[in-house]
């Protein structure tokens, strides 16, 4: 069953990412735990939210560069994980995928979208309302449709090699190491 | 009850961010409740900065445009000084804000987590030091830019920015090596997996591999280390 309940909530904070306010609730650390507590999965809802923020602690907007989008990565992972019998690694592997592809499809086009209303004549409160609703329903439809890919998703990795699946479960052990990683890289004070 | 609508409506500076001019029409959003139409038309040239330092540009140019808005040389004035002004603040907002006190944060909220505090604690702890500080680079740049106009940048430059900097970095590497550490204790992995894979981690983040290939590259490394063990059964 998806939930419609989160995916509409990373589909607002999504807004929060470059749209409205930039208070970072969208963080993973932040939504994630929010997202686990709607989808009844508290404790990995709180790991997942840490372990992406820690990955994540270096995807940073900066100039014309789109980082990929921690919000849809996050709600992607914890739908993903409401739906299907996967394991957390999966999870956090379509999640970061989502993440990346939706920066792709969606923050990119958007982004050209906007370059209409330059000289246009029409009220910027208009322009502004219709510009967030675009964003709010763009990521909305994508975890949508990622959510009925779901089942497709989870019979796909029930196909993997025991190795593959057994690498997932490794991957989620090391996953902080890595986070950890990545702060220590982006605060490293020798560079 | 200028600046506070100036104030709110700068939330919205990136709303309407687009390829072609960047933050153009959020600016003229954010000026438009206090400035008169044909102020604002000036302003639809190129504009970007880092979020949270748009304040100190807002309060310039509004004071600016109070001050003598008409007169076409002025508007020339406003508009160089806002570029130049614009890009040494969104290069400043780039190293401190994102790159330093954001990481910083997370480090410091990730800590507390490890340590076995709330997520909920973590979470409320982690928006209020993060938000506290950009919300008032927020407002003080809009109050600073508006109150010393074309000084504004020499007032800055008696702040040590680099200082700061530094200092946080500092501190946020401390936090991620101690954060680091406790997982490679605290994990159940033994070290001579741990201890090496935080160092080739960092390694790959040090050739800007993204998260998902670094995670990529794990999984398949974790994959073939299973098949190997396999192998030696």
């Amino acid at each position: 069953m998806i939930p419609h309940a989160a995916l509409w909530t990373a589909a607002l904070l999504e807004l929060d990412v470059q749209s409205v306010g930039q208070w970072m609730l969208h963080r993973p650390i932040v939504l994630g735990p929010l997202l686990g507590l709607m989808t009844g999965q508290w404790e990995l809802g709180a790991a997942m939210g840490v372990t992406l923020e820690l990955l994540y602690a270096d995807a940073l907007p900066i100039g014309s560069w789109i980082p990929p989008n921690a919000a849809v990565a996050t709600g992607s992972s914890l739908i993903l994980s409401s739906m299907q019998d996967l394991p957390p690694g999966a999870c956090l592997l379509a999640g970061l995928a989502m993440g990346s592809a939706y920066s792709l499809w969606a923050d990119q086009p958007l982004r050209q979208w906007r370059s209409r209303w330059n000289d246009s004549s029409a009220p910027l409160s208009r322009i502004l309302a219709l510009c967030l609703a675009s964003e709010v329903l763009c990521a909305a439809a994508s975890l949508y449709a990622f959510a009925l890919l779901s089942p497709v998703i989870g019979a796909a990795w029930g196909r993997l090699p025991e190795i593959l699946i057994q690498g997932a479960e490794a991957l989620w052990k090391l996953a902080p190491l890595l986070g950890a990683a990545t702060l220590l890289s982006i605060l490293n004070p020798f560079k | 009850m200028k600046l506070l609508s100036v104030f709110w409506r700068s939330f919205f500076i990136q709303a309407l961010f687009n390829a072609e001019r960047m933050q153009n029409l959020g600016l003229r959003f954010a000026l438009e409740g206090v400035l008169p139409r044909r102020s604002l038309e000036k302003h639809n040239t190129f504009f970007n900065i880092q979020p949270y330092m748009a304040g100190f540009v807002l309060g310039l140019a509004l004071a600016l445009e109070e001050e003598d808005g008409r007169d076409p040389e002025s508007a020339q004035r406003i508009q160089s000084l806002k570029l130049s002004l614009s890009s040494a603040l969104a290069a400043l907002g780039d190293s401190l804000l994102w790159g330093v006190w954001r990481p910083a944060c997370a480090a410091a909220a990730v800590g507390l987590y490890a340590l076995g505090l709330p997520i909920l604690a973590v979470c409320a702890f982690y928006l209020t030091l993060y938000n506290g500080l950009c919300l008032a680079v927020r407002w003080k740049g809009l109050v600073w830019g508006y109150r010393w106009r074309e000084r504004i940048a020499e007032k800055l430059r008696q702040i040590s920015w680099q200082g700061w900097i530094k200092k946080l970095r500092w501190g946020g590497f401390v936090l991620s090596l101690a954060l680091a550490l406790d997982f490679i204790v605290e994990g159940s992995l033994p070290f001579w997996i741990s201890v090496p894979s935080v160092a080739a981690f960092f390694e790959l983040k040090r050739r800007d591999f993204s998260a998902l290939d670094c995670c990529l590259c794990l999984w398949l490394a974790a994959a073939a280390y299973y098949w190997m063990r396999l192998i030696a059964l």
